[in-house]
């Protein structure tokens, strides 16, 4: 009775039973209340050999509220008066034995292997007495195992085939004298020790993997002990021994079977962690090719002829799956796929190197390249070499438990320090301040260059971040003393109401903090204006979805007592505003794909003025209006021009947030994930979000000005830092939404927000927990494309003007912003491409640290407790980030498309 | 790079290098380097515990660490440059060091910085030693950069000599 989980287990086996759902874990009554109805009744009756009763409520009540919360000690104290109540309806002969199946951690969860978790308390309680001389002080540890063998031959049944236990010996001593009792535990171990023999050797029949020279050992282990007993039995009926020896007899032989028990176990649980190591370096060896083909591949995707290689590792992957269907081998899928991996692989290294002499040739042509100083290529390696060496300390601290269990704190250190040296190479190089013409002039004439104040503000407010970001860590129970951040507590653990209002304010006034910062931004650059669905969507649906949020937190940080007759209203607010929440953010998804554009067109050529600047005519009299910066699209313009012959009347379309119509639409989207991201997490887990919003704008607006201050004359290109500071920040913020890389700490309540009854299915849990578990790794891969699109968007008008000075023609100087994407539609493809191959190839490597670790480390002690679940989420997190990077990019290619409808729209006018 | 941002948040602008030597100009620069050793003091500390270090517990220990390293950066160039911003933000780029003596306090003060940045990274280890203790190990580190930067710095000048007079034409 109770937990329903047996009844999955084994169907139809029980002769009666009464289960009750068992997955909800914010349910912490129902099952227990359910047993205690029907416990006694049923113990009472008399009429069964065994019965299991599955309690989950102190289960249930750890994972919602920890060990240390009133509701444990209730319901500990009801556990506490069953169990004593239990013990008045026993028979005399009935074994009552309560087992917990696990531990927890200080926080009130399991699944790990810590002491905390592994250990449970076992209670043996029977009328007649079980230990001839008072039960022992320090009672010694049971492994969960033994619990079969004895529980079988208690039963009376035959010990399970395929146990490997050891049989409780206490339990088998009876009631007569020191001979008797150690007789009896004598034949119980025979017959546990025959059964193992039995195992032992038709396994070693059957599969290969336990050595054999153990085998032998235990095998004439057995057969010495078995032989001593039989011998023993015959002296004992025979009368031969005296007391005192036989006893001893007795105890050695006991020793005897003890050893053979306990070693045989050794054996197994040695030698079924089983490893293939050709597998796992051929594994290695794809994934480590596989960064080297992003690196190469971002390297050459300016070049043209990068579709070549794409089609050459087609070719060769094709290749591959044909041989393989042709030679029929009968394989894993996963080999197969591995294969055709490698050969596409090698179809693209192949064409690639084939492609290199020429290139070489080509350069020597031109002798003054060639002949570059040693010393200058150091230069040029130095730019990228910085990055890639806080990348590479990255990826060497997965090869140390401490650094993987100490990784919260090294990110943000490493990002730190990468954001440091960033700013610290632009002075380095002197682009702070600006250059003197004579290097002897008095120092005093060395000033600062305008843009550095803010460059250093947006470091401080970076560390600031960073910093910030660290009082929102889960903790691991390798680390003493660590106190969890009290933020990922649900807001109704807290017992304070005063301290719970505040901090209920303080959640909802960082979403609202969220909306209007995101609705300040799309007002700033002008993609607030227009009358199209998603605009309004954004104008009116941003704030209900926000509302929703905040009524959802509002219900569920109230106790479950105080709402007494309101429980069913409250049923039903709790699955209805976490679904509309859902539907908001599905719709307005769907609007960014239906109709991404968010430009606001006002068409001035009908009007007969002779000039129409864009500005004239604004649709509104904002203040905010002033700053919007409108667009006319120089093509377009060029084309009414030679339309309207003579010159003398211009006309032209003023659109308001033209050029930042890609990433409007990517702010939008992220938003509406980070919604539903913020719902998956516990209420004051907000402010973190609120913090990542901020800390990837402030690392957008370092990257631009860092650009800028550079000089680059490419501002396609991303440099590896922007790249670098993006994937850390992900790993920081894994770490900031209260997560950390091992099972105990994965946020399971995720799974039943807006689902209050079981879920039909395993996918759609699956997918909400998947979500709470890798939230930054969404959000970064998704907004990912900004970094390419970012620096466009800052481009201010001033700057612009000094460029163009040199062109005459230019009468209008309006930031081209992102339509200067447009001009470029080839090279604007390809530096996508490049920016998400940069992205890959970081992963990628952090990555292929993690299976090299778990890899050469697989038989370190720490492997399951950290290297492999590091492994796990890290690859996990790979998967997820690269399907969230496809997605962003693909995002902009619909807005690409979408704007070129725009258009085409526009033109027939 | 620290020392840059020392000058620059201090915020305090640098007079005119007037030529008076008079006592009471003496005591006002003392004064004005006392106040900027100070100020580079209270900067270590943000910075240190910006990238970590506990904010309350043990704050004692984080600040004498930030009096260390400004002993090991500040005061040099204090000692050298006097309390002028500008050159010390001129010294700290490429170009910018014009004898041996700006050489000599780029590479001290580099290496005492990277040293303490190298001195965070035992601290996460599980060797239980006495001197992974924070902030120790960060002391350690800036201490053996500050003398590998005085060891280096000579043989550095040594071996780029022909560049250097080549650079101070």
């Amino acid at each position: 009775m109770g937990d329903d989980t047996w009844d999955g287990l084994f169907p139809k086996m029980f002769s009666r039973s009464y289960f009750f759902p068992s997955f909800n874990v914010k349910d912490l009554h129902t099952v227990d209340n359910g047993i205690l109805q029907h416990l006694y009744t049923t113990v009472d009756g008399g009429d069964w050999d065994l019965l299991i009763a599955h309690f989950l409520g102190v289960d249930h009540c750890g994972h919602k509220h920890g060990p240390d919360h009133p509701e444990m000690a209730k319901k500990l104290t009801q556990m506490n008066e069953m169990i004593s109540s239990l013990v008045d309806h026993l028979e005399n002969d009935t074994l009552l034995l309560v087992a917990g199946d696990h531990g927890m951690t200080d926080t009130g969860d399991h699944g790990g292997d810590s002491e905390k978790e592994v250990n449970a308390a076992l209670f043996v309680y029977s009328k007649t007495p079980l230990f001839r001389a008072g039960p022992p002080e320090e009672p010694e540890t049971v492994p969960q195992v033994n619990l079969v063998p004895t529980l079988a031959l208690l039963l009376g049944v035959p010990i399970p085939y395929s146990s490997i236990g050891e049989v409780m010996a206490d339990l088998f001593e009876g009631d007569g004298d020191a001979v008797t009792a150690a007789l009896s535990q004598l034949a119980a171990y025979h017959v546990n020790a025959k059964q193992v023999d039995r195992f032992l050797d038709s396994y070693a029949l059957a599969a290969q993997d336990l050595p054999g020279d153990r085998l032998q050992q235990l095998k004439e282990l057995f057969t010495a002990a078995a032989e001593e007993h039989a011998q023993l039995l015959a002296q004992v009926q025979e009368g031969l021994l005296a007391s005192p020896e036989l006893e001893a007899q007795l105890g050695r032989l006991r020793g005897h079977f003890q050893r053979y028990l306990r070693e045989a176990r050794a054996v197994c649980t040695a030698s079924w962690a089983r490893f293939h190591p050709f597998r796992m370096v051929a594994g290695c060896a794809l994934i480590a090719a596989s960064c080297l083909l992003c690196y190469v591949a971002s390297e050459l995707a300016n070049a043209l002829d990068f579709y070549h290689h794409c089609f050459y590792s087609l070719f060769g992957g094709l290749l591959a799956a044909a041989l393989l269907g042709w030679a029929r081998v009968d394989l894993d899928p996963v080999l197969v796929v591995s294969w055709v991996a490698a050969a596409s692989q090698l179809g693209f290294f192949w064409h690639w190197w084939s492609q290199r002499p020429r290139r070489i040739h080509r350069a020597s042509v031109r002798p003054p390249v060639a002949s570059m100083g040693l010393w200058q290529r150091l230069r040029a390696w130095l730019g990228p070499a910085l990055p890639l060496g806080i990348l590479a300390l990255r990826c060497g601290a997965m090869f140390s438990d401490s650094f993987v269990i100490a990784e919260s704190r090294v990110v943000p250190f490493l990002l730190a320090s990468l954001a440091m040296l960033w700013v610290g190479k632009l002075h380095w190089d002197g682009q702070l301040s600006t250059p003197s013409d004579a290097p002897k002039q008095p120092p005093g004439s060395l000033s600062c260059h305008k843009e550095s104040w803010p460059l250093l503000g947006l470091l401080a407010a970076l560390l600031v971040c960073l910093r910030l970001s660290s009082l929102f860590h889960q903790c691991r129970d390798e680390v003493p003393y660590c106190q969890p951040s009290p933020c990922l507590a649900p807001l109704s653990s807290l017992r304070s109401p005063q301290a719970k209002n505040l901090c209920y304010l303080l959640c909802v006034a960082s979403l609202v903090g969220l909306v209007y910062a995101v609705r300040r931004w799309l007002r700033h650059y002008g993609n607030l204006n227009s009358t199209s669905p998603l605009v309004l969507f954004v104008r009116w649906g941003f704030p209900l979805t926000a509302f929703c949020i905040a009524c959802y937190w509002a219900v569920t940080s109230g106790t479950e007592d105080t709402l007494g007759k309101l429980q069913e209203l409250v049923q039903v607010a709790l699955v209805a505003f976490p679904r509309a929440v859902y539907g908001l953010v599905a719709a307005g998804l769907l609007l960014v794909l239906w109709k991404p554009v968010t430009v606001f067109a006002q068409d001035n050529r009908a009007t007969a003025g002779p000039i129409v600047t864009p500005y004239q005519g604004a649709p509104s009299s904002e203040a905010d209006l002033l700053h919007v910066i409108s667009q006319i699209y120089r093509r377009m313009q060029e084309s009414l021009n030679s339309r309207l012959e003579g010159g003398s009347r211009w006309a032209a379309v003023a659109a308001y947030g033209l050029g930042s119509v890609y990433s409007a639409a990517l702010v939008i989207t992220l938003t509406l994930l980070g919604f539903f991201l913020l719902l998956l997490h516990s209420e004051r887990m907000s402010l973190s979000f609120l913090l990542l919003f901020l800390e990837a704008f402030v690392l957008l607006r370092l990257h631009v000005s860092a650009m800028s201050l550079a000089g680059e004359a490419e501002p396609f290109v991303v440099p590896w830092n922007a790249v670098i500071a993006w994937v850390l920040a992900t790993a920081q913020f894994f770490y900031s939404t209260g997560h950390q890389p091992i099972f105990p700490t994965i946020h399971w309540n995720a799974a039943f927000v807006g689902f209050h009854e079981d879920h039909a299915t395993h996918l759609v849990p699956a997918l909400l927990v998947a979500a709470n578990t890798f939230a930054s790794h969404i959000l970064f891969a998704v907004g990912c494309p900004l970094l390419l699109l970012w620096p466009f968007l800052c481009e201010t008008p001033g700057s612009r003007r000094k460029r163009l000075k040199k062109d005459p023609q230019d009468e209008e100087q309006e930031p081209l912003m992102e339509m200067r994407l447009r001009e470029a539609p080839e090279r604007f493809s390809a530096m996508l491409l490049q920016l998400g191959l940069k992205y890959l190839f970081v992963l990628g490597m952090q990555l292929l640290a993690c299976v090299c670790t778990a890899m050469i480390l697989r038989r370190h002690l720490m492997v399951w407790k950290v290297f492999a679940p590091k492994f796990l989420f890290e690859a996990l997190g790979f998967v997820v980030s690269y399907v969230c990077l496809l997605l962003g990019i693909s995002l902009v290619l619909r807005v690409d498309c979408a704007v070129s409808a725009w258009y085409r729209q526009l033109e027939p006018r | 790079m620290f020392q840059y941002y020392c000058g620059l948040r201090s915020g305090v602008k640098p007079n005119p290098s007037s030529k008076r030597s008079s006592f009471a100009h003496k005591i006002s620069r003392f004064l004005k380097c006392c106040i900027y050793f100070f100020m580079s003091c209270i900067v270590f500390h943000g910075i240190i515990v910006l990238y970590g270090a506990p904010l309350i517990e043990s704050v004692l220990e984080t600040f004498l660490f930030a009096v260390l390293l400004s002993t090991f950066t500040t005061l040099n160039c204090l000692c050298m440059l006097g309390p002028n911003i500008q050159a010390w933000i001129r010294v700290f780029s490429k170009n910018g060091a014009m004898s041996i003596w700006d050489n000599s306090l780029q590479i001290t003060t580099m290496c005492s910085i990277v040293g303490a940045w190298l001195g965070a990274f035992p601290i996460p280890l599980d060797w239980d030693r006495p001197w992974q203790v924070w902030p120790i190990s960060c002391s350690l580190g800036a201490t053996f950069g500050y003398v590998a930067g005085l060891i280096i710095a000579p043989l550095w000048i040594y071996w780029n000599r022909k560049q250097l007079t080549y650079k101070s034409r």
